[in-house]
């Protein structure tokens, strides 16, 4: 019985049909289905059908494609242009709702969602690095402590659960107006950190909103009094080396900032704590590193003064952070909070350096979209220095239905100067169907650039660097294919055996006729290699 | 768990001393003492060191109630060694029934696990990091002997929570989020790929005129 399938086979009969097996594994498992079904209704179904596919693991139970999900969803796709409710980013996903959760006082999900939304996330939390606060300790902190705490939990919320992780952290911390003012540095870090995305507004594209697109934050001019320059129209008139800025300067008038050129201010602006106090033209900061020689201006995040809730208020305006994007040159208001974009104002680039970051841009918007499904990509310009680019990549794929999402976010730096390609790759997956597994990696890039890349021959150049990109980006990628494989044979079998050696479950009468822990420690060379 | 902290199973004592800490009843230490003891060689058996306690305590209703920690670290000698921990806890119920015995099992694993690549051993940031957690439970009735009973039947429920959910992380969960990587990435040229479907489908518009 055993063997005779394969004998026919190497006599050459290729498709043998088992009708008999499929018929009656149906007709067995249909009359044991229907006949606890009768007495115990669905619970029948668990007990009897999924609890086994699971322990079994078997395929149809958790592959998408037996359920032709992922099918429909490309159906739609096509016939919606692009934009499907499994697969889109944006508005509507769990990233963007939590703002209106937050204005909700009373969340209108069910308890049981609730619940089960607690247990997840705080497993997930268990493997934090600092041991999670109980409900009650939480209680005995100050509020202090109790921010702190809420903090760390944010920042460490998997792609495209802020949300969640938001309203777990409510329900523990049980007083929303302090706690809605003390975590917007929290949301402010997460989201630079992870390369939040932002609809630009006027524009039907997104870019990315990072340390490197903020624009340094400047009150407004009247209100603060920048020791250097006393406001901005004595610097407006000053003779531009390039001649036809001085135009473009006049028209901005006393309020916005990014309307400055960079050419007039790298000659006014070299001394660092002119461009942060409230000067008029201080200009978009490509760089962290040319950040760090900036004093800190004084309306950092912990001020004082009560940050703005969901609820965008006019006077709060200085407080909220301003970023660009390079590709429409446009400048824009970001609130943390809501993730929304606004208030647009254009912005003039860099001259020197835009023909080579604009080439740049174009060869990484074809890698974008040559590789990534749902990808943004954004290069900015350095401020105090033309040979210096950064760009950076973000991919985000959210499917809660399936308990399910991920990020993909890469950032490199090209300095022509010192002919380096710098840069590093991090991918977090989140995984939570009944239980909760997240991955999260950490690469770093380093390569000299080939001479044939200069500054001059931008277009040559720029995709030269980007085939450079490319190829690392897929080794990475196959690496991790092996570093997966070494995790599950290697090191799972160092931390729990599937089986003893003796490749049987424990014989627990045997177990507890004498005490054989003791000696099999002190015997242990004697089992061989482990 | 009230006794969790700094009391031994081993010796009986809290440490640091704690007056009013509860210990089991006489006849319930004497099952602790032999739970410890089987749930040693189960330690040893399947993780091949790693540490290994159990506490019982009494429940009101006459039942007993328990808990089984299991935890194994892997610490890396050098920076391109693997690493991880796993720990599991077991919360179970017993409640006697005659000459059968009723078990809740609750069971949590917490896994983790570092991959360092081996082509950059300086980098301490270069490294693959995958933490997972999982859930399980079950209530089941077997028969009772003896006492010692108990502890045969929690063992074996254990000893298969264990091996199923250790199944399940290994099949279902990594490769779930290695499918996703490959989901945010695509090694193929898209564009590539897009505009040979247009070609075929050019093509048998051609062939079918």
């Amino acid at each position: 019985m055993r063997a005779f399938v394969w004998q026919l086979g190497k006599l050459g009969f290729v498709w043998q049909f088992i009708t008999l097996a499929g018929l009656h594994s149906n007709g067995y498992i249909s009359d044991l289905f229907a006949k606890q079904f009768a007495t115990e209704g669905m619970k029948a179904y668990v007990e009897l059908i999924q609890r086994r596919e699971r322990e079994i693991g078997c395929d149809v139970l958790t592959h998408q494609k037996w359920s032709g999900a992922d099918y429909v969803d490309n159906l739609m796709k096509t016939v919606t242009g692009g934009v499907s409710s499994t697969a889109a980013m944006g508005k509507g996903v769990t990233e963007a709702q939590f703002a209106q959760s937050l204005s909700k006082k009373g969340s209108s999900s069910s308890s049981v969602n609730r619940l089960f939304a607690v247990v997840r996330n705080l497993h997930c939390l268990f493997n934090a690095p600092r041991i999670p606060p109980t409900p009650s300790e939480a209680i005995a902190m100050d509020a202090e402590e109790r921010i702190q705490a809420a903090s760390r939990f944010l920042l460490q919320s998997p792609p495209g659960e802020i949300n969640d992780v938001l309203n777990d952290v409510r329900n523990i911390i049980s007083d929303d107006d302090t706690l809605q003012a003390g975590i917007l540095p929290a949301l402010r870090d997460y989201n630079l950190a992870q390369f939040i995305t932002a609809e630009v507004p006027g524009h039907q594209h997104q870019c990315i909103v990072s340390e490197a697109a903020r624009v340094p934050k400047v009150a407004k001019a009247p209100k603060v009094v920048s020791p250097k320059v006393p406001d901005e129209v004595p610097v407006a008139a000053e003779p531009s080396p390039e001649g036809e800025s001085a135009g473009d300067v006049e028209g901005e008038g006393a309020a916005e900032v990014e309307g400055e050129k960079p050419v007039v201010e790298e000659g006014a602006g070299e001394t660092d704590d002119v461009v942060v106090e409230a000067e008029a033209e201080a200009e978009a900061e490509a760089e962290v590193e040319v950040q760090e020689d900036i004093p800190v201006p004084a309306e950092e995040p912990a001020a004082p003064a009560p940050i703005p809730v969901v609820e965008e208020t006019e006077s709060s305006e200085n407080d909220v952070d301003r970023f660009w994007d390079p590709r429409t040159r446009t400048s824009f208001r970001f609130d943390h909070l809501t993730l929304e974009a606004s208030d647009p104002e254009p912005v003039e680039p860099w001259e020197e350096s835009e023909p080579f970051r604009v080439a740049l841009e174009t060869s990484a918007l074809t890698y974008l979209s040559a590789h990534f499904h749902d990808g943004v990509i954004s290069v900015f310009s350095t401020q105090d220095n033309l040979e210096r680019f950064t760009v950076q990549l973000v991919a985000n794929k959210y499917n809660p239905s399936n308990f399910w999402s991920g990020r993909w976010r890469s950032e490199y730096i090209v300095d022509l100067t010192n002919r380096k390609l710098e840069g590093r790759i991090l991918v977090n997956v989140h995984y939570y169907e009944q239980g909760n597994v997240q991955l999260a990696t950490t690469h770093t890039v380093s390569m000299e650039l080939p001479p044939t890349i200069t500054s001059a021959n931008a277009t040559g150049s720029a995709s030269k660097i980007l085939a450079l990109i490319e190829k690392e980006e897929a080794r990475y990628q196959m690496s991790l294919n092996e570093a997966y494989q070494e995790m599950s044979d290697k090191t799972f079998k160092g931390l729990r055996r599937a089986l003893p050696l003796t490749r049987a479950k424990l014989d627990w009468d045997r177990v507890l006729g004498y005490k054989l822990g003791a000696e099999l420690s002190a015997n242990k060379g004697g089992f061989g290699a482990a | 768990m009230g006794r969790a902290t700094g009391d031994s199973p081993w010796s009986n004592e809290y440490d640091p001393p704690l007056e009013d800490g509860t210990v089991p009843t006489p006849k319930l230490r004497k099952l602790e003492i032999t739970a410890n003891e089987a749930f040693d060689t189960y330690r040893e058996m399947y993780y091949e060191g790693g540490v290994s306690s159990v506490f019982l305590w009494d429940l009101e209703d006459g039942g007993f109630a328990g808990v089984v920690l299991l935890k194994k670290s892997l610490n890396a000698g050098s920076l391109t060694e693997p690493s991880g921990s796993w720990d599991s806890i077991h919360v179970f119920e017993a409640a006697e029934r005659g000459r059968q015995a009723h078990y809740k099992l609750t069971s949590t694993i917490m896994l983790s696990m570092v991959h360092r690549g081996a082509k950059v051993p300086k980098d301490e940031k270069e490294k693959e990091k995958i933490e997972a957690t999982r859930d399980g439970d079950t209530e089941q009735d077997h028969p009772l002997q003896e006492q010692t009973s108990h502890i045969t039947n929690i063992g074996r429920m254990i000893e298969d929570m264990e091996i199923k959910m250790r199944n399940l992380l290994q099949e279902v969960y990594f490769g779930k989020t290695r499918d996703v990587v490959f989901d945010l990435r695509s090694l193929d040229d898209l564009e590539k790929a897009r505009r040979q479907r247009e070609l075929q489908r050019e093509l048998v518009g051609f062939m079918k005129r």
